[in-house]
């Protein structure tokens, strides 16, 4: 009996330690690993030309690539926390519903459909500020193909960034505040 | 010890003239009402009925208790229990009916929309608050393309 009590015990330890040092660890995906993997999923092959004239730009690009990096984080830092609000607040409103027997499954449902395209907007977000990241700090004049493939991943995922935020928004203001003043008139 | 202390002295006194009662033990003067259990002391009431098994010596002259007045004092106290009882009971059973009947009607009471744990104005701040979330902020694509960063 006591030996099984300082197994288990030893085994949570372990386990503890385990989960902080793995916590604490590294990102596998450094910037050299996403740099190469990005070439590779967008088939990046600069010629002589090609390379040569991003060699000799890229430096300045890096510059405004940084401005653009500090605008995106300033503006999820802004904006991001505003839908996280939106969603926490018609929870709670919905939580309150039940607790008052009004039935309101189909807030229910749009709450749990906002959540997923909130998760979408920050995927894209993070995705987006990680790439312009690597595009405006590695060495792009060793690397053009690794810079351009950055640059390219960047706008893609600016593209996807703003569709998502479109998609949450119009979302909350037609089919959530709609459900929402229905509860109002009843 | 305590036995030299008690007994009168023999030894100095004059011999008492015909019998005397012999000096009881100092349990029979600490105790003098308290029978023995195994010498009951015998008198006329061993003719008591049946049943009494305590016996009090001390009164050899005492009247048997009159046999209807204790069965009637008896009885008297569970009669009461026993109305008390059924008033508790007929009440119990009236508030189970009462609850049983009732019961139903309120649980098919339509609730209000808007009750204790929320309000108006939490509903409307709420669908308000889509109102304030972004529109199109900060669409970065026209900042990355090419000829932007001058590439």
């Amino acid at each position: 009996m006591k030996t099984g009590i300082f197994t288990v015990a030893v085994l949570t330890l372990s386990l503890s330690f385990g989960g902080l040092a793995g916590a604490q660890a590294p990102a596998a995906t450094d910037i050299k690993t996403r740099t190469e993997e990005r070439k590779t999923r967008l088939k990046i092959k600069l010629d002589a030309a090609a390379t040569q004239r991003l060699s000799g730009k890229c430096v300045a690009a890096q510059a405004k690539l940084k401005v653009v990096a500090a605008k995106l984080r300033e503006t999820n830092d802004k904006y991001l926390p505003k839908y996280d609000e939106f969603i926490q607040k018609a929870e709670k409103l919905e939580l309150s519903l039940s607790e008052d027997g009004v039935k309101s499954s189909e807030l229910l449902g749009q709450i749990g459909e906002a959540k997923t395209k909130y998760d979408t907007v920050k995927t894209a977000a993070a995705k987006l500020q990680t790439s312009l990241d690597d595009a405006s700090s590695m060495d792009c004049k060793a690397d053009p193909a690794g810079f351009k493939a950055a640059v390219d991943d960047a706008r893609v995922e600016a593209k996807l960034l703003t569709d998502a935020k479109q998609d949450l928004t119009k979302f909350a203001r037609t089919n959530i505040k709609t459900t929402l003043q229905a509860i109002k008139v009843n | 010890m305590q036995n030299d202390v008690v007994k009168p002295p023999v030894e100095n006194q004059p011999a008492p003239v015909g019998p005397q009662p012999e000096p009881k033990p100092i349990q029979d003067i600490a105790k003098p009402a308290e029978p023995q259990a195994t010498e009951p002391a015998p008198s006329e009431t061993q003719a008591q009925p049946e049943g009494d098994a305590s016996p009090e010596p001390g009164a050899p002259n005492q009247a048997e208790p009159e046999a209807p007045q204790e069965p009637m004092t008896k009885s008297s106290l569970p009669k009461g229990i026993i109305a008390v009882a059924g008033v508790v009971c007929v009440a119990l059973i009236g508030a189970v009916l009462y609850l049983t009947v009732s019961g139903p009607e309120e649980a098919q009471t339509p609730a209000p929309a808007v009750q204790k744990n929320i309000s108006i104005e939490d509903v409307k701040a709420a669908a308000d608050g889509a109102d304030t979330l972004p529109e199109a902020d900060a669409d970065l694509s026209p900042e990355l393309t090419d000829q932007s960063l001058g590439l």
